[in-house]
Order: structure tokens, then sequence, then C-alpha cells
């Protein structure tokens, strides 16, 4: 009878365990989904020759709407539907012309003349011409979605003629053309748009119905078209025919909703996906050891400093310009790395390695120098050393907890005299104090707004970064002075000259220290070609082939 | 009593040995560690328990043995401080409602429903949310949380007490209330009160390790238990820096129970005619 019973529990034990596993198999979805899930092939290539690409994303999206959408995977599904006037070729640094073959700038840097391509079709069939560029820009600027503020200093668009496309901008921004790589400045077909309920007009934010249109359907010029779009199940986009490029590789591109980082990672290793977006460091560990799959580092933008208040009613002892200089020399950067994980950097100044005009990071392996820290301590009259507060926000930036990056900083300064109490803090609570420049020593992050290193001119004196640290313009006047310069200088290679400069200053003497540029691991099948992570893409589709 | 106790319940000596081999660790800690709690070494980071490393090391390289002895000072006292202060002012709540009676004991219960009618942990959390992380601030929210209790059986007893001939005497007696109050119905209502005491500890050590869980008791690196857990939970695979912190939690918190329920085995009138 015992034993009946035990065996029945084993029994019971076992159904149970393999109906939970079968229920983290499938997509969280409905009777839908699983219909969607028997239609696609369980490895990529097993259909009737038909490529297919199969990813794995935890989804930020809600909308493909090219106007509207901010989110970061929209972009990559939004980049393979639509041209842009520029894009990345696979790095930040190559900032090509991409629906146009020429460009001017004017001497003031106010005006942006571009001359399309002639040979760009639509999906539909329809031509490219400047008039759709003008009415796909302004009916972003009327739609006032999230990303419209990149387009905030457009004065006018005006076409010439059918080929030719002039933006007046109201103050000089050498960093437009990014900025032109955003969705919100894709460029779409403007007659299907609008049999839609598309429209370019002022009120646009209130009469424009197009939205839900939008969302399973792509009307723009790119390698594919987005085919349908299931909430919480998948994306699916399909080759253009009337593609004017290369041809890509794969005919249909899946892009399932797997919210789960290790299911994600299960489902890679079964075959039944070719990417999966969001792995762990933990989980990556695991990974590397199977030759099927290989894990790669996905370089984000995505920085994390030690803020340093140089006004002394805030900082106390910190406020001493050399202190500050103690404390960047004091700080163990090989050890901050391998406490963040494999794949950082240390930029040397807060502007992101990767970015054209970026130095190369620096150097850490003999940068730390605890005597130099320590007379530079003397120096400032706090040779006993001193207690001060130091904030942080209790998040994860990039799999990375700033609490325990703290209390790793924290030793290091220990080492030179500096007592910190650390105040953990809720980001909203914390972001308060650090926005007002109240905050005597910080611990942040930042993700720059679009991939160019004006950007970054916000950490200078007198900028937006600069003076929540209080550090103002007449404490440094020479790098103040080139904040505005780097600002509206539009020829590349003096640009390039002036942030070089910039840099080299602010690696020595600034009221900031960078700890880390972040990376976040994904893991690919081995076999794929041209799977390479891009900030601004994540994938550019067209370029992953076998 | 002790010593009856011991001889009959198994379960009552197990807790009270328990509880005896923490209260002397959390004394002896920063004496008996074998390394600096908050000594970071890279080196050795994550690695596994070993014979110089017995609980091993954490993702900073910290011992974790050490930050399990040292940490038993914080939870220990977290618990004691906590259950002191909540029992004096539940005393003195629930003891002021019962002896006065009436409109006034209503209005004062009704007010410490308000408080019990809350769950503990999220009263706790959103009062420690509200003045921000600190050991002090954790301290203020639990002993918020858990007066209701000692005010309630105060309560009771006095009301039980008040009837008694020998307060009527010193009434006729001409006594004030304070005196009456102080000298003849706190005396005679606080055993019940020490015997909730004793049950409620490992409650407090648990709802104080939930709250450093949480990232609201001292900020790091304070090696507290709760706090540990939530760092190993990080780091799964690594499963000895979750272990041993939540094993030293286990522990307190069972041996403080056991006490507990022996006392109540032995002050429940149908069971202690069998002891």
């Amino acid at each position: 009878m015992k034993k009946g019973i035990s065996i029945l529990t084993v029994f019971i034990l076992v159904v149970f365990v393999f109906t939970a596993c079968g229920q983290n198999n499938n997509p969280p979805g409905n009777s839908n989904s699983t219909e969607n899930a028997s239609g696609t092939p369980a490895s990529s290539n097993s259909g009737a020759g038909e490529k297919h690409l199969i990813v794995a994303v935890d989804p930020d999206y809600e909308s493909f709407d090219p106007g509207l959408a901010y989110e970061v995977y929209a972009h990559m599904v939004l980049h393979s539907c639509y041209n842009n006037l520029f894009e990345f070729n696979e790095k930040l640094e190559n900032l090509e012309l991409a629906a146009a073959e020429a460009y001017e700038v004017s001497a003031d840097g106010l005006s942006y003349t571009f001359h399309m391509r002639k040979d760009i079709i639509f999906s539909s069939g329809n031509k490219l011409n400047a008039a759709d560029v003008k009415w796909s820009i302004e009916r972003s600027i009327n739609l006032k979605g999230n990303g419209a503020f990149m387009a905030e200093d457009i004065v006018s668009i005006d076409t010439p003629d059918e080929y030719t496309v002039i933006f007046r901008l109201g103050n000089p921004d050498p960093s437009f053309p990014t900025k032109l790589t955003y969705n919100i400045f894709c460029i779409i077909d403007s007659k299907v748009a609008i049999e839609h309920g598309a429209t370019n007009a002022a009120n646009a934010a209130s009469t424009d119905t197009a939205k839900t249109w939008f969302d399973s359907n792509s009307a723009g010029s790119g390698p594919y078209c987005l085919a349908s779009y299931t909430p919480k199940v998948e994306v699916v986009l399909t080759k253009n025919s009337n593609y004017w490029g290369k041809e890509p590789y794969y005919d249909k591109i899946t892009i399932k909703t797997i919210p789960d980082s290790s299911t994600q990672v299960m489902m890679l290793q079964k075959g039944d996906i070719d990417i999966a977006i969001n792995v762990d460091a933990e989980q990556a560990k695991t990974l590397a050891n199977i030759p099927e799959i290989s894990v790669k580092d996905a370089q984000s933008l995505t920085m994390s400093f030690l803020l340093m208040n140089r006004d002394p009613a805030v900082g106390g002892p910190v406020a001493n310009p050399k202190v500050q200089k103690a404390i960047r020399l004091a700080l163990d950067y090989v050890g901050i790395q391998t406490i963040a994980g494999p794949g950082m950097t240390t930029p040397l100044a807060p502007f992101p390695v990767g970015l054209y005009g970026s130095l190369p990071a620096r150097d850490i392996s003999n940068y730390q120098d605890i005597e130099a820290a320590k007379a530079l301590m003397a120096e400032a009259g706090y040779a006993n050393g001193f207690t001060t507060d130091f904030y942080v926000p209790t998040t994860t930036v990039s799999g990375v907890e700033l609490l325990m990056m703290a209390q790793k900083i924290q030793n290091d300064l220990k080492v030179i005299g500096i007592n910190t109490n650390i105040i953990p803090e809720d980001v909203l609570v914390s972001l308060e104090t650090y926005r007002t420049g109240q905050q005597s020593l910080g611990l942040w992050y930042w993700n720059p707004d679009y991939p160019d290193n004006n950007s970054q001119l916000a950490f200078l004196p007198g900028q937006k970064v600069g003076l929540r640290a209080n550090w103002t313009a007449d404490m440094y006047p020479e790098l103040a002075a080139l904040a505005d310069k780097a600002a509206i200088e539009t020829d590349v290679t003096e640009r390039a000259k002036i942030f070089s400069t910039i840099q080299n200053m602010m690696a020595e003497e600034s009221a900031f220290t960078c700890l880390l540029q972040h990376t976040s691991p994904y893991a690919v099948r081995a076999s794929l070609k041209g799977a390479d992570y891009i900030s601004q893409y994540t994938f550019d589709f067209k370029n992953i082939s076998e | 009593m002790t010593w009856r106790l011991m001889k009959n319940n198994t379960l009552f000596s197990i807790g009270v040995v328990i509880c005896l081999l923490w209260l002397i660790i959390s004394i002896l800690a920063p004496f008996i560690v074998p390394y600096d709690p908050l000594e970071q070494n890279l080196m050795i980071r994550f690695s596994k328990p070993s014979a110089e490393h017995w609980c091993g090391a954490d993702s900073l390289g910290r011992d974790i043995f050490s930050r399990v002895l040292v940490g038993s000072r914080i939870s220990i006292g977290a618990g004691i401080i906590t259950i002191i202060f909540a029992a004096l002012v539940g005393m003195i709540y629930g003891g002021v409602a019962g002896y006065a009676g009436g409109r006034v004991d209503e209005i004062m219960m009704r007010g410490s429903e308000l408080v019990q009618s809350f769950p503990t942990i999220i009263l706790a959390m959103i009062i420690c949310a509200a003045l921000g992380p600190s050991l002090f601030n954790a301290l203020i929210a639990m002993v918020i949380v858990w007066w209701p209790n000692y005010a309630r059986v105060m309560r009771s007893m006095v009301i039980q007490v008040k009837t008694n001939e020998y307060i009527e005497a010193s009434k006729s007696l001409g006594a004030s209330n304070l005196r009456i109050f102080f000298k003849e119905i706190i005396p005679n209502s606080v055993g019940s009160i020490i015997v909730l005491a004793t049950v409620d500890f490992g409650n407090a050590v648990l709802l104080f390790a939930g709250l450093s869980y949480l990232g609201l008791g001292s900020p790091p690196p304070t090696p507290e238990w709760g706090a540990m857990v939530s760092d190993g939970a990080n780091y799964f695979t690594y499963w000895w820096i979750a272990t041993f912190p939540g094993l030293g939690i286990l522990t307190m918190s069972m041996g403080a129970n056991f006490i507990g329920d022996g006392m109540r085995d032995f002050l429940d009138p149908k069971l202690r005619k069998e002891l």
C-alpha cells in the first residue's frame, strides 16, 4: 500500500514537471500562438528551401509606426523595413549615406542639401522621391512622439526638385546626420500611408489614424517588409522583393517574444532559435563551452561614472580638484572591470569608445597609483583623510549592480583615507538630488540620447551634467570654450581634433571619473555570419547570413 | 522553570542550546572571526567553501564565514531591540486602554487595529522606504508594526487584573490611578508579555532579515544576513553565498521558536498537567 502511494506520488510529480516544462516552451500566448508555433520549422533551414532566421528577444516595443516608436528593439525592426538618409554601416564609426547619394552643408552649418538616389523603389512599387522624405519627416514632427525632440532644430524642409531635399536648421548641429539615422526619419511611402489614414498635417497628433496599420504593416524601401505582428508572440518580416540594394540572405525573419533569458538560452541550445538577444553574464559562461554556439559581447554606449561635486558647500573636501584627482588615481579599475564581467572597458573621459571622435579606452593596467594619490591628498590638506557621503541608486546597469560596484569603490577609497558612507536610494529618489547637484559623491550611469559625441558634451563644465557636479564654466574656461566650439563645428576632421583635445583634458582634470563602458552578452548559432551587434539597431538583419 | 522544561521538552532544550550558541557567538564575533568581514580580495571571489574559507567567498572576495558570524550581532541586536521597545510601547498603550476602559479603550484599540490591518512586512517596507534605508529606520519601522500585539495582550490582562479585590482595596485606601497602574496592574500583568516576547523574538529576526533582504536595512557593506542572501540570489550558481547566511536566519529563528513553543506549552494549563 505504502509503495503504491509513493509510486503514485512520483508519477504525479513527473507529470507535473513535464507540464510545467511544456508551458515554458510555448510563448506566453493563446490558441493563436500554437498555430504559429507549429507553423515555424524547428530548425532554421528545414523549410522548403526557404531561409528562415529566428530571433528571441525580451521586447520593449509596442508600435512599429516609424513616427511614434522610440524603443531600442522597435528600431531593429524598423531599420530592416525602411531607409533613412543616413545609416550606420556595421559600426557606429561608419556613418554613411543611405537613401541619398550626396549631400552638402552650408558654410554656416544651417542648411543641409541632400541629393537623393534615383533607383529606390518602395515595397509597393512606388518610386521614392524627395516629396516622400519631406512628408515622412513632417509627419514624425507633427505626431509629437517620444523621438520627435531629435527633429526640433528643423525649421523647414524644402524640395526644389523631385530628387533634392533641403533642411534648414535653427542652430548649427553637426550631429544632425547622426540624428537622421533614427526611425523618426525613416522614409515612408507617402501614397500608401495616406491611403491608410496617415497625414503630415500640423494636427497629425490627433488626426493621424495610421498607427494600427503601421503596427502590422510597413511602407518602406528596406530589405524586409513587416508581414505580421502578434503582440506577446512574434514579429514576422519577409523579404522585400522590390528591394533596390543587395538581396538579403534570409527570406523570412521571425522575432519571437521570449521575455525569460534562461528560456532564450534553452531554445538556442535546442536549435529552436538562431539568436538569443538577452543573455545574462552567468548564462554566457555556461554557453561558452558549447561549440555550436558563440557568445559575443554587445558593446553598449552606456557608461557608469563617479560624480565628484565641485561645490565646497555640497562636496566638502571632495570639491577640491586635487582630491578629485587623487580619487581618480586611487581606484582599482582592473578590479572594477573584474567585478563587472568580461568585455567591459574604461573610457578615458565620458566619450564612449566606438563613437566617431572618441579616443581609445584608458590603459588601466598600471593607471592606479596609490602613492601619487596619497601625495595629492596631503597636498590638498587631507593627509589624515575625511569622511563623505556616497550616493548610490539601487539599480542594475547592464547586469552590473551599482551597489556592488560602490562597495568596491568604498574599499579603494579607504586606502587613501577617504571613508564613504554609502547611501543607497531608489533611482527615482536619487535622480532628484543628482539632477539638482546636491550629491557630494555619486555613482551614476549615462546613455547617450543619440550615438554622437555631441550628446556627451553635456559632461563639460557649465553644461547639463557638468552642472550636476556644480562644475561651472569659469572653473575651467578653456574646456568650456571647447564645448561650444565642438557643438557647432561641422568639419569632420576638425571636429575629431577638438574632441580629442577635450578627452585628453578631461582624462586628468574633471569632476567625473569614468568607471565602465558596459557590455552585455548575446548568443548566436556559431555558423551565422554578420550577426554583429550595433547599438543603434541591435542587429542589421540584411548583413546576417550563414 | 527552565530546568523542568528542558528535562521534559527536547525541542525546548534544542532551542535554548541554539540561542545560547548564537548569543555567545554574537558577543565574541569580533574576536573569533578568521578574517575581517569587510576585507575584499578579488583574487578569491566566488571561491568555494574550503579549509581557508569555511563558507567560501562572495562576489567581492569577502569571507562569508566571518560575515555570517559578525552578522549575527546585528540580527540578534535588532530582534532584541525591536521586542523590547515594541513591548514597552504596547504595554503602556494597552495598559492605559484597558485600565481606562469605556470610550477611551474603544478609540485606542481601534488605533492599534488600524496598524494591524496592514500586512506586517508591507507596512514595515512602506515606513522604511519613506524614512530611507538605515538600520535605525528599519528598527523604527519594526517597532511601529510590532507593538499592537503587546497592546492587545496587555489590555486583556489589565481588564482581568483590575477586577481583583486588591485593586479595590488600594482604591479605597485612596491610591491614585497612576500609583495603582504602575504598582499593582503592571507588575501583575507583565508575565504574559514576557512569554509573548520570547515567542516573538524569532519572528522579529525573520522580519528584520526580510527588510534587509529588500535593501531596507543598514547600507552596504554591513554584513547583514538578509542582505547577504539577496546578494547570493544574484549569483545562483554560487550556492554558498546565500546558503550560509540563510542557515543563520533559519537556525536562529527556529531556535527562538522552539523556546517560544516550549514556554507556551508550559504555561498552557491543559498541557501543564502532563509535565
